[in-house]
């Protein structure tokens, strides 16, 4: 049973936005053009590599894989490109450069407290320089200006604010590939080999699991912090990826949100990541911060984490992966200021089909050695569960369903579960640019904790890729 | 301090146990070449493939043979995401390509290629298939130029003795006249080629102003296609070169509505030229 009670002028300015939402750009002009930095330097379209940006599909992935390459062929020569020895030089910045603006520019929550509505403009930018420096070294540099992030501060506490730098990955990325194989034209036969590739600095291991935390088609909605610095609302974020524990802080003591993607499935985080593919099986392992602590971790042990997946398919219009990940956050995060080790194992999964993109996984977390103070009090496990589905009904529309289900731990006195549905839809005026539609609905229980303190979230918003 | 030291040695443990973790299968695989099957002896064709191994093992494989198997590895990596493990235009990321317009991937058992010097409804050549390979196709293929000759030779093989399984023409009946001397471009010979656009009826398909008008043509799977601007070269797959112009207009583009035109010049190939030279001169070229 769904409650709809919000005042009336909360109706009128949904009703509003919907209606300016997808009347007004029907005006602008529509046409398919590649335009980020890869498609400009290969001369392709977006949707070579991307279902929709930011999801990949299968060469995408593999360019992804190959370190911004196409797989079998080193660029040095290619059409824009000069090189200098061994080194690639860029004719064009463009060739390198992209710029992401998205979020929700209005957003109305109901069902909760309280009720609001909110216009906004688009709540991160994001710049990003990727390429080659020599056939076996890449980059990947992205900055970002983030508006309204949530960030945890002392005693439980929270805070919005806007957050400048760095953004979610920031690495350079080694084939040792060539040096410990030889040039791939020499092994002839045997399954295909490619990597190791080392990447350093800040990285989001989960770009290669079958479900990556970054490329989401539905954005997060930020949430809602009082006066006080109390969270009333969390983050909405894939459940799956999330913290998922009430009342864990970091190693420096500041308050964890619950729906925060956390360790592996961190959005990036600071580490060293070595992964490689042999025929269809790709083993990754690394090394990380795991909490988005920064530089300055107080917790010097770093958190290891392996990685399988196993790729399918490759005629049919079919293709898709399973991944498996254990993960081992090293006493990575605080119960009552006591340090406590956190184990995340986890499975994802993958399939297209034509124009059909499944998606989901299901990750465990386990907490181990909690101060006696809390032995009692704090549920030492948690499970989170996301599936998404993505359909290309026509040239310019998108339609996404997403579940997310969480079985929330942490202290007793605190924690609730969370399971919502979102349907999406996002019209592409152009191959770069989408607005989108979408409503989360809260299908459980309805309360005052700040992962249930919605029945309806109505948001509209747009994502613009150049 | 002490326990700082301690983490760094178990990090650095942790790093160097996956980098053997990671080798080792890498390790076994090459044993594999040293212990290659006697599977290998079956050659030509491409059973058995699995077990061949090194070229010097097999002085008796005919040097096509070996190009095909360098080119069956070169498709398994990266022309299959797009082209299919069979080669049906079905690879798992082709209809993101072409979703509800063409161009997709095509298949290439059908028999039916585009981009050919040969006449419309032939087979292409292998120094075209290599063409293609070569320079990519704007806006939907890569140029996989760095594979280097020998490598793009190898993959076009593989193609046409794994997928289209017939010899391919080595010759072909378009006569290709030189860009040169009486065929140059001039203001005259474009001026000519304005009115054969009419007289062709080029202009049903690619509107009067070369834009392309038609709105309702499907290819040959039925997919939405439009006729490209003929105003705007980057849109051109088949090269936009003057001679590339000439080819696609000799041959048309098989799997399309676009028709070759090949009879109808034969022997008046200065037509056509007069045509090149007429759509170089709506690009301001
Ligand atoms: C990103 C996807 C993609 C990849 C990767 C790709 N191709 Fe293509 N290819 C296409 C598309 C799309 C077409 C059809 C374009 C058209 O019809 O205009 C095509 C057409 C071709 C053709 C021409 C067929 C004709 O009609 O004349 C050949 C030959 C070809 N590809 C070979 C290859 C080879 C060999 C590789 C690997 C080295 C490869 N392709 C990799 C997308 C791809
Ligand atoms: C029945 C419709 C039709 C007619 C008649 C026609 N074309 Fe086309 N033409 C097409 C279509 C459709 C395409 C696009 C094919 C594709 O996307 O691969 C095309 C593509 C082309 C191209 C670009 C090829 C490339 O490299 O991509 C040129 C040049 C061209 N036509 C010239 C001509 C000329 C000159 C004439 C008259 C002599 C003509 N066409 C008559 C339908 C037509």
């Amino acid at each position: 049973m769904l409650k709809w009670t919000r005042p009336l002028a909360h109706i009128k300015t949904t009703i509003f936005l919907i209606i300016m939402g997808f009347f007004v750009p029907i005006f602008l002009p529509t046409s398919v053009e590649a335009i980020p930095a890869f498609a400009r330097k290969y001369d392709m379209s977006c949707t070579s590599c991307h279902t929709k940006a930011p999801r990949l599909n299968a060469f995408g992935e593999a360019f992804h894989m190959a370190g911004y390459q196409i797989p079998q062929t080193q660029e040095g020569e290619l059409r824009k490109k000069r090189q200098i020895g061994r080194i690639h030089s860029e004719t064009e910045l463009m060739n390198i450069f992209a710029l992401r603006a998205t979020g929700n520019f209005a957003e109305s929550f109901s069902g909760g407290k309280p009720v609001e509505t909110n216009l906004a403009l688009p709540r991160e930018i994001e710049l990003y320089f990727g390429g080659t420096f020599t056939d076996d070294i890449s980059y990947f540099f992205n900055f970002s200006n983030e508006i309204d992030a949530i960030e945890g501060i002392d005693n439980a506490l929270f805070e919005k604010k806007t957050v400048f730098g760095l953004g979610k990955e920031f690495f350079l990325m080694f084939n040792l590939g060539p040096s410990i194989l030889g040039p791939p034209s020499d092994h002839m036969s045997g399954p295909m080999v490619m990597g190791p590739m080392v990447m350093v600095g800040k990285v989001d291991p989960s770009t290669n699991f079958s479900y990556s935390t970054n490329r989401q088609l539905i954005i997060k909605t930020p949430g809602r912090v009082d006066e006080a610095g109390n969270i009333q609302r969390f983050t909405l974020t894939p459940y799956a990826f999330a913290a998922k524990f009430f009342g864990l802080s970091t190693g420096t003591g500041k308050a964890i949100e619950v729906t925060q993607s956390v360790l592996y499935n961190s959005a990036g985080d600071f580490g060293v990541d070595v992964h490689a593919m042999l025929g269809q099986w790709m083993l990754q392992a690394g090394i990380m911060q795991g909490i988005n602590a920064g530089t300055s971790d107080v917790n010097e042990k770093k958190d290891p984490y392996l990685m399988a997946r196993m790729n399918f398919g490759g005629a049919h219009y079919f293709s898709g992966s399973v991944s498996g990940l254990v993960n081992w956050g090293n006493d990575t995060a605080m119960v009552n200021n006591q340090l406590i080790d956190w184990f995340r194992y986890g499975f994802a999964g993958n399939v297209k089909y034509k124009l059909l993109d499944i998606y989901g996984a299901i990750i465990w977390d386990k907490i181990s050695g909690l101060p006696p103070s809390a032995a009692a009090t704090f549920d030492d496990s948690a499970l989170g569960l996301t599936i998404e589905g993505d359909f290309l009904m026509t040239d310019q529309h998108l339609l996404s369903l997403r579940y997310d289900h969480m079985e929330a731990g942490g202290f007793v006195g605190q924690k609730a579960d969370g399971k919502t549905l979102t349907l999406q839809i996002r019209k592409y005026y152009r191959d770069n640019f989408a607005v989108f539609l979408r409503d989360t609905v809260n299908v459980g229980k309805v309360s005052e904790n700040p992962l249930q303190n919605f029945r309806n979230l109505i948001a509209m918003g747009i994502d613009f890729d150049f | 301090m002490q326990q700082t030291k301690y983490n760094i040695k178990q990090s650095a443990l942790w790093l160097i146990s996956l980098f053997l973790l990671l080798s080792a299968p890498v390790q076994s695989q090459e044993m594999d070449h040293s212990t290659m099957g006697k599977g290998a002896q079956e050659m030509p064709g491409m059973k058995g493939m699995k077990d061949m191994s090194t070229m010097d093992k097999m002085p008796e494989m005919s040097s096509d043979a070996m190009a095909v198997m360098k080119g069956k590895m070169i498709y398994n990596m990266s022309c299959f995401l797009c082209h299919g493990t069979n080669g049906e235009g079905d690879g798992p990321a082709s209809r993101f390509i072409g979703p509800y317009s063409h161009p997709r991937p095509n298949n290439f058992t059908s028999g039916i290629f585009k981009f050919r010097s040969t006449e419309s409804g032939d087979l292409p050549m292998l120094t075209d298939l290599m063409r293609t390979i070569r320079e990519g196709i704007p806006g939907y293929m890569p140029s996989f130029r760095n594979l280097g000759e020998d490598g793009i030779k190898a993959v076009a093989l593989y193609i046409a003795k794994t997928f289209i399984q017939e010899e391919l023409p080595t010759t072909t009946t378009i006569k290709y006249a030189k860009h040169v001397g009486p065929y140059t471009y001039s203001a005259k010979s474009a001026s000519r080629g304005g009115m054969l656009y009419n007289i062709m009826k080029c202009n049903e398909c690619h509107g009067n102003d070369g834009k392309g008008g038609r709105m309702d043509l499907r290819d040959e799977r039925k997919i939405m296609i439009h006729p490209v601007d003929l105003t705007r070269q980057e849109t051109f797959g088949n090269g936009t070169s003057h001679e590339d112009i000439y080819r696609t207009i000799m041959t048309g583009l098989d799997g399309t509505p676009m028709p070759g035109y090949n009879d109808a010049f034969k022997g008046e190939e200065d037509s056509a030229w007069d045509l090149v030279h007429y759509i170089l001169s709506l690009q301001g070229r």
